[in-house]
């Protein structure tokens, strides 16, 4: 048992981040969810939070935090990850996106097998429980990843809104959003990927004057290779 | 008066026209005159004759010689049967010889030579060296009239006859030597030992064949292909050189070869010319020879002139006449000639034997090998490991061009029945077919054969040791779900798959423990039924032991290998819960404790990464799973640095 015990001890060293932050202020409804929680409880002013900490907070509050030399305000009705508080080169940040392009390339087909041996559960169990469609996480998430660039951390609120997207997939569905992080794209010379994501966009629901911005932006970047 | 009557053929000189020592020679049959050594390049079984006619006033045809050689592997052996290979020489008194009251009385005196048959053995030490002896039998029969006086009443004279028999064996060795490719270099002995070569009566002992120790030197020089230059130097102050060129005619060739000779006992110096035009094919060659002494032979000699020198050779001599010979030689190999060989045999890998499907697709080693022949081969390469195979596994065909070199692979196949737990030292068996069972080459190569739990450490591959046991997995699984039946039954229909997962790890490593691999050269990695069993393993046994009962009742799986430290590598799991991320808070409102991948068709589904050494509980097993793979995988950017690699199971085990 004590070896056992070790080897989580070390498991858990080797993932520690030495990323943390101290709550220096907060307002209102402020919530945590720590790595290891599966539900959210009340944060306190004066905590020390982790990295793989999740910090969300309700209407009408914030929370300031501080620690590795920043200082971050997390503004109402937003989410974020504290590991996602970080300053990222570009060669990260592509780094990140050809990343994010193998996680959602689908898998090799697999076995077809059922999820069961013995079917368990009864029908009117079998009938999908009601489920929150469209997170408010998801959303709460994306402001939060739209406050790291009104921050300075461009690279870092791409990579993850990018994350909330293959997390939360109803927020790909939100043109608003998708349209502030494809012009972070654009922003930062990533033609390519802008490109894409703005085609990607074109297929959304739009309204005419996103419908006139989204094609005016991909005949901007489709100039931009021409030059190239 | 004396006249040669009748002369038939045979120290160095052969009645070949094509005498070199190469690949193509017609002398490694028939010839023990040009070939003391027995050197031959048949692969299988020969025949050979040669028929001809001397071109004397009176013309005769013998058959001169009927040979055969076999080989067995580097022995080769022959026989040589020469009817024609004799020389009779006969003299008469010039004048009747009439005494007394007797009638006119003419002596008569018959020496004739003959070589009946030889016999040849030859060993191949190596491709390049050859060593060889031969021993041949020689009659000679030496008949005189003589008067005798009868005394009476008066004296008269009658005529007796004297006759000599005298066999004799003689024996010779010799080396053939190829230190280049394009160069052969042959010595043996002449004459080395001769029995019993006396003749019964000391007045005939001048008539014998002459049989002198000398020492035969040749070489075979090739410059070009198809072209030889061949020379024969015999101690005894005689030589022979040729000159020899074939060109191909389609699968065949054909040749002209020109020779000349100087021989110590015949004028002039260079004593004749041997022409000879030649056919070769694959089965048979024939040449036709044309013997021709530039000395006038057509003349009658003097009895003085024969004894006081003898001869040496029989088919060749100063009283030898012009020939013209017709030798045919048949190659009826019913082995296999060598067509290809091997180079080398590099083995690329040890034998895992867990890994037993893995030795379909990757080959256990590559050969270099070349193609002897001017056609394009098929080659099928095979392979028998011992301690493994009881019959070659042969791999897939290969095409070699004519003369080129190619590398080949082999591959093999682990029986499920080799259940060896230690590490052996075996021997493998290449071989190269390229004609029905029989081998063109054989290479034998030492190997190392891993014991069954032995793993390379490559984290794909631990696919094998989740396969092994599936059916002991599904049992154990199922008997644990069977328990829980009533948990499972009231859960939501869209968790099954998460609480079953949840129900068998809380259950089986109630108890477990965390024991680290027994150190040896490879890693050790148990299979899942040995790992309940023993009750622990480290994080390979037990990532391997839980994915396989996940597995076995239709979870799918993927192994997660952290190799960022070399030092520290570290193996554990995912499972697919089947649920949608919108589901995933029907388990966790944390979004950092799942990752969400896409299945074949493209939907997403939740994954849960457990860390399979945390033997507590399910929970704790993945909180920490998740925290290490958000961190590792996901923040560090492991997933595209290769610092985190996720290895699927279901999609290889339905293989």
């Amino acid at each position: 048992m004590k070896k056992l015990i070790f080897i989580n001890i070390l498991i858990f060293l080797s993932i520690t981040y030495a990323q943390t932050f101290q709550i220096e202020k907060l307002s209102g409804s402020v919530k945590i969810l720590n790595g290891s929680d599966n539900s959210w409880h009340e944060l306190k002013a004066n905590t020390m939070v982790e990295s793989n900490a999740i910090i969300s907070t309700d209407k009408n509050s914030f929370v300031k935090l501080k620690g590795n030399g920043k200082s971050f305000t997390l503004k109402e009705s937003s989410a974020i990850s504290i590991s996602n508080i970080k300053q990222m080169s570009v060669d990260e940040l592509l780094l990140a996106l050809a990343m994010e392009n193998i996680i959602n390339t689908p898998r090799k087909k697999g076995n077809d097998k059922s999820g069961s041996t013995a079917v368990y559960g009864t029908d009117e169990q079998k009938k999908e429980v009601e489920i929150n469609k469209l997170s408010d996480m998801g959303r709460k998430r994306l402001n939060g990843a739209k406050q790291l660039a009104e921050n300075g951390m461009k690279e870092s609120a791409i990579v993850t809104a990018m994350e909330v997207y293959r997390k939360y997939p109803e927020t790909k569905k939100n043109s608003e959003s998708r349209i502030y992080f494809a012009d972070l794209l654009f922003e930062k010379g990533l033609y390519e990927e802008a490109h894409d994501e703005f085609s990607s966009i074109k297929s959304l629901q739009l309204s005419s004057s996103q419908k006139t911005y989204v094609e005016g932006k991909l005949d901007q970047i489709g100039k931009k290779f021409l030059i190239k | 008066m004396v006249s040669v009557i009748r002369i038939s053929a045979q120290t160095t000189f052969g009645l070949n026209g094509v005498w070199g020592i190469t690949d193509a020679s017609f002398t490694s049959l028939n010839s023990y005159e040009y070939n003391p050594s027995n050197f031959s390049t048949i692969k299988d079984l020969g025949f050979s004759l040669t028929y001809g006619s001397e071109l004397s006033d009176n013309l005769t045809s013998n058959l001169y010689q009927i040979s055969v050689g076999k080989s067995f592997k580097n022995h080769f052996i022959s026989m040589r049967y020469t009817p024609g290979y004799q020389k009779e020489f006969i003299f008469k008194s010039g004048e009747a010889v009439t005494y007394g009251n007797s009638n006119p009385i003419k002596l008569e005196s018959r020496f004739q030579y003959k070589e009946f048959l030889g016999l040849g053995y030859s060993y191949r030490f190596s491709p390049n060296f050859s060593l060889g002896f031969n021993v041949r039998f020689f009659n000679q029969n030496f008949v005189q009239e003589i008067l005798t006086p009868v005394f009476s009443d008066t004296i008269y004279f009658t005529t007796e006859t004297e006759e000599d028999d005298a066999n004799f064996w003689k024996a010779d060795i010799g080396f053939v030597w190829r230190p280049l490719d394009e160069f052969y270099l042959n010595a043996a002995s002449v004459n080395l030992f001769t029995v019993n070569n006396r003749t019964n009566l000391q007045s005939n002992e001048k008539y014998r064949l002459k049989t002198d120790k000398a020492l035969l030197l040749g070489a075979t020089f090739n410059p070009f292909k198809d072209l030889n230059i061949n020379l024969i130097y015999e101690s005894t102050n005689s030589f022979q050189t040729e000159l020899l060129k074939f060109v191909d005619i389609g699968n065949n060739k054909i040749g002209v070869g020109i020779s000349t000779f100087h021989d110590h006992e015949q004028n002039p110096f260079l004593a004749g010319i041997l022409s000879s035009a030649i056919f070769s094919s694959k089965l048979f060659d024939i040449s036709l020879t044309w013997l021709n002494y530039f000395s006038n032979r057509n003349i009658l000699s003097s009895y003085n002139d024969f004894a006081a020198k003898s001869i040496s050779n029989i088919i060749h001599n100063r009283f030898s006449f012009d020939k013209l010979l017709l030798t045919a030689n048949f190659k009826l190999n019913t082995q296999v000639e060598q067509r290809v060989k091997f180079v080398d045999v590099t083995i690329n890998q040890s034998i895992y034997p867990a890994l037993a499907e893995k030795y379909i697709d990757a080959p256990i080693a590559t050969a270099r090998v070349v193609n002897l022949t001017d056609e394009k081969i098929n080659i099928k390469p095979a392979v028998l490991i011992n301690g493994i195979n009881k019959d070659k596994i042969q791999s897939q065909d290969y095409f070699i061009m004519p003369f080129d070199t190619s590398d080949i692979n082999f591959y093999t196949i682990i029986p499920e029945s080799y259940y060896n737990t230690n590490p052996v030292i075996s021997y493998a068996n290449f071989y190269l077919i390229t004609v029905n069972d029989e081998y063109d080459d054989e290479l034998q190569k030492a190997i190392l054969i891993n014991g069954i739990n032995a793993w390379d450490g490559n984290v794909y591959n631990l696919k094998y040791f989740i396969k092994k046991d599936l059916s002991f997995s599904a049992n154990y699984s199922k008997e644990i779900l069977a328990l829980n039946k009533s948990v499972l039954d009231t859960a939501i229909y869209s968790l099954v798959d998460f609480y079953k997962a949840k129900i068998i790890y809380d259950t089986y490593v109630k108890n477990l423990t965390y024991t680290s691999d027994p150190r040896a050269t490879a890693e050790y990695v148990q299979y899942p039924k040995e790992t309940i069993e023993v009750k622990g393993g480290d994080c390979d046994d037990l990532s391997v032991c839980f994915s396989s009962l996940l597995e076995s009742i239709g979870i799918e799986t993927a192994l997660v290998d952290y190799n960022a430290d070399p030092n520290l590598k570290h193996v554990s799991i995912m499972f697919n819960t089947k649920l949608s991320p919108e589901q995933a808070n029907l388990i966790t409102e944390n979004d950092t404790k799942y990752f969400i991948r896409k299945n074949d068709k493209g939907i997403d589904e939740v994954w849960l990464p457990v860390e399979t050494t945390s033997l507590i509980d399910f929970d704790t097993a993945w909180s920490i799973g998740a925290k290490k793979f958000q961190s590792e995988g996901i923040d560090n950017l492991g997933l595209i640095k290769g610092d985190v690699e996720i290895v699927d199971i279901s999609s290889d085990l339905k293989r």
